[in-house]
């Protein structure tokens, strides 16, 4: 079944193409009541409470991770940085001095800059923690909102002037051997993170090719997923700023006589709200959302069928019932007719719907339905909450094989040049051995038409694999696909 | 000055002083403060929650025209004013504190009729003020970004119960926190009323909640309009108000 959107007249399904996905995000992004860019300028949107509360849980899950995986601590920084602090990161990244807002905060002719990127502010409070003597490593993360100025297309949690939650961390280690171990707890991080989230990604490395990349860090780790339109998609960044930023902002050690200047080895993580447009758009279909029992903030959605006396009582008595059992529910009281109600509880995804009638009410049993992967269960009031809690469970399995499932039938591992090609030409996520050799590279890229995405991150290949253009040893597998437009 | 500097050593016997910023005005908050600060923020929002507020999250740069429905009712001069890098004209206000403006596109979308009435909306994020380099600035006395609480109650225009249930509900958060010695004056700023609640330190004012009765006019401005039981337009009153940071500060949360 496909819906349509009254005003626009446009179908709205989970996407085969990529403005497809957009139509559905915009519209169920307002009637789930997640975010709505109705706002006076463009690419800035508005959290609805639901919205916010999944978005809450969603940053509190990443922030728990970090601090136990990889040694993170919380920092709050204010919203300004100096201009001359933020055009020492300019040197590094092309025309970045544009794309960010300005404000003369205390004089006109002395301007600071609004949230531009972490780097900036904490390599100048890391320089003066150093003078003072604190010692390394230097590990922070914050979540904030912060203002690029995007000229082109703006899609709301995707793209974005106004970008809310912008989570990122900076990290200054001392040796070589502790930056690495940083680095590798950011990667476990990332595998947690988005395991918890029931995403199914990729850990791939950016491979040296791009100039761009070049200027701004060392290495650059990303976590990839591939949405229903056939799209790569980049979730979460690591960057491996080495030296280039400690010297820029001078965190400079001064350990060694022979050394008198050795800069602290700096990384960089981050990742955006377009976490969940993913995460809703992988889950997501005709009728709008479906969260996780773990993620969404309302666990049941109770609708009463009637607007009675009786009717509202016992959705009361059963919401009460839930929430001492640790199930957050909600009714969906008789404003509007029931089909209504029942379509916007759909399009929220919450993940359980419970009807209240007078057929409930006189024969105990209710019916535990959810948006779609498992079958509706009749059950006793008194056995309520039980069986909801291990519904939730099965549910969270079932959500989390159909992701894997859908990622996998997305993603192909050629066995020849032809497959390749064709694999490619489909739009899918081709993986293929090669040897290492540049012009190996170059050859696949002009045959499959598409992007090098990156490169199989920590793993090195298995014996008995051959680069599939030259056949002599492989060395290394290498990722072909489509980004989203505007990816970089 | 004794008194000034009792209660910043206090703040920092407790813990939660954040440190200083290089920019004049600005302070950060890392592990501990941030830690503290955070509790008692979440108290005061499951305060306000307990009284139907629900929390949304709005963008933090205001347009100017947005800023513009409120025309007279604000002094621009009090706000901090941002442009993009590449069109330089294009002019924008970071969180203007108090009067919770980058609520209205989307309260526009959220009333339609009577029932949807009262709308109480709440948001946890920075607020700014331009203070300028003036001498006194520390973090109670007007720093020019800091951690704030703002809302709004939209009510029905024949409601005139909202102030005297804002009030009642912020005697009882101070009481909460434990600020029992607070005043209560009411201000005129342009064409709108406030009323500041404050506690006097050193003969200075700290400004502890502010309350902006907006009448129905920023509903007006902003096209905001209901139906109410005879079908008739109407158009909402919006009550705004900002619990400072300073309450987080200075207050001691007590059940």
């Amino acid at each position: 079944m496909k819906t349509k959107d009254n005003k626009t007249n446009i179908i709205l399904i989970p996407g085969t193409s990529e403005q497809e996905l957009v139509n559905w995000l915009r519209y169920y992004l307002v009637a789930g009541q997640i975010v709505n860019e109705k706002y006076s300028s463009k690419g800035a949107s508005s959290w609805y409470p639901y919205g916010y509360s999944i978005i809450k849980n969603i940053l509190s899950i990443a922030s728990d991770i970090l601090v136990r995986e990889a040694g993170f601590k919380e920092i709050v920084l204010p919203s300004f940085v100096h201009g001359e602090d933020f055009m020492k990161e300019c040197t590094s990244i092309k025309d970045f001095s544009e794309r960010v807002y300005w404000s003369p905060i205390y004089r006109k002719d002395d301007l600071h800059v609004v949230t531009p990127t972490i780097e900036a502010q904490l390599g100048v409070i890391y320089e003066g923690w150093l003078r003072e003597g604190k010692r390394l490593p230097y590990k922070y993360f914050t979540v904030r909102a912060v203002g690029r100025c995007e000229t082109g297309r703006t899609i709301p949690l995707w793209k974005e002037r106004n970008v809310w939650p912008f989570f990122e961390g900076l990290t200054a280690d001392i040796s070589i051997k502790d930056f690495l171990k940083t680095i590798h707890n950011q990667v476990i991080f990332m595998k947690q993170f988005f395991k918890r989230l029931g995403m199914p990604v990729l850990i791939i490395e950016r491979p040296r090719i791009e100039k761009r990349l070049q200027e701004y860090s060392e290495k650059r780790i990303e976590a990839i997923t591939i949405t229903k339109d056939k799209r790569v998609v980049i979730l979460a960044n690591i960057y491996d700023l080495g030296e280039i930023f400690s010297k820029v902002y001078g965190i400079i050690l001064k350990k060694k006589k022979l050394f008198p200047k050795s800069y602290a080895l700096v990384s960089a993580i981050g990742f955006s709200g377009r976490v969940l447009a993913v995460l809703l758009s992988m889950y997501g279909d005709e009728k709008g959302f479906l969260m996780s029992p773990h993620i969404s903030p309302i666990q049941v959605g109770i609708i009463p069928i009637y607007d009675s006396i009786s009717i509202k009582n016992q959705a009361k008595k059963i919401l009460i019932k839930l929430e001492k059992e640790g199930i957050s529910s909600r009714i969906f009281s008789a404003n509007s007719s029931f089909g209504e109600r029942r379509k916007i509880v759909e399009a929220m995804g919450i993940p359980f719907i419970l009807e209240v009638g007078t057929r409930e009410i006189e024969s105990g049993i209710y019916v535990i339905k959810t948006r779609s992967l498992i079958e509706p269960i009749k059950v006793n009031f008194d056995r309520l909450a039980p069986t909801l809690k291990k519904q939730s469970n099965f549910l969270n399995e079932k959500m989390s094989k159909k992701a894997v499932d859908d990622f996998c039938a997305l993603n192909k591992q050629p066995k020849d040049i032809k497959e390749f090609v064709n694999f490619t030409k489909n739009g899918y996520l081709t993986k293929i051995s090669l040897c290492g050799k540049n012009n190996c590279l170059m050859r696949a890229t002009s045959l499959s038409q598409v992007e090098v995405i990156g490169k199989d991150c920590g793993r090195s290949s298995k014996k008995n694999i051959k680069c599939i253009i030259c056949a002599q040893k492989a060395k290394q597998y290498i990722y072909f696909g489509i980004k989203w437009k505007g990816e970089k | 000055m004794a008194k000034k500097c009792f209660l910043l050593k206090h703040i920092k016997m407790n813990l939660f002083h954040p440190s200083d910023y290089h920019l004049p005005g600005f302070y950060y908050f890392t592990s501990n403060n941030l830690f503290q600060i955070r509790k008692k923020q979440q108290k005061l929002l499951r305060l306000l929650k307990a009284q139907g507020f629900e929390e949304y999250h709005f963008p933090f740069l205001v347009p100017n025209e947005l800023l513009e429905k409120y025309g007279t009712v604000i002094s621009k001069e009090n706000y901090i004013r941002v442009f993009s890098g590449k069109n330089k004209r294009a002019c924008y206000y970071i969180r203007p504190q108090a009067i919770f403006c980058q609520s209205l596109p989307l309260v526009s979308t959220l009333i339609k009729s009577y029932k949807d009435l009262p709308l109480k909306m709440l948001e946890a994020s920075p607020e700014f003020k331009k203070v300028g380099l003036k001498e006194k600035i520390d973090l109670l006395n007007s720093p020019e970004e800091s951690f704030a609480i703002q809302g709004a109650i939209f009510s029905e225009n024949e409601n005139d119960d909202v102030e005297k249930h804002v009030l009642s509900l912020s005697r009882e958060i101070l009481k909460r926190f434990n600020i029992n010695k607070f005043g209560i004056s009411r201000k005129k700023f342009g064409r709108a009323e406030y009323i500041e609640f404050y506690t006097k330190q050193d003969k200075r004012e700290i400004v502890l909640i502010k309350l902006f009765d907006l009448r129905n006019l920023i509903c007006q401005r902003a096209n905001i309009y209901y139906f109410n039981e005879k079908s008739q337009l109407i158009f909402p009153k919006m009550y705004s108000f900002s619990f400072s940071q300073n309450i987080l500060l200075l207050g001691k949360y007590k059940r």
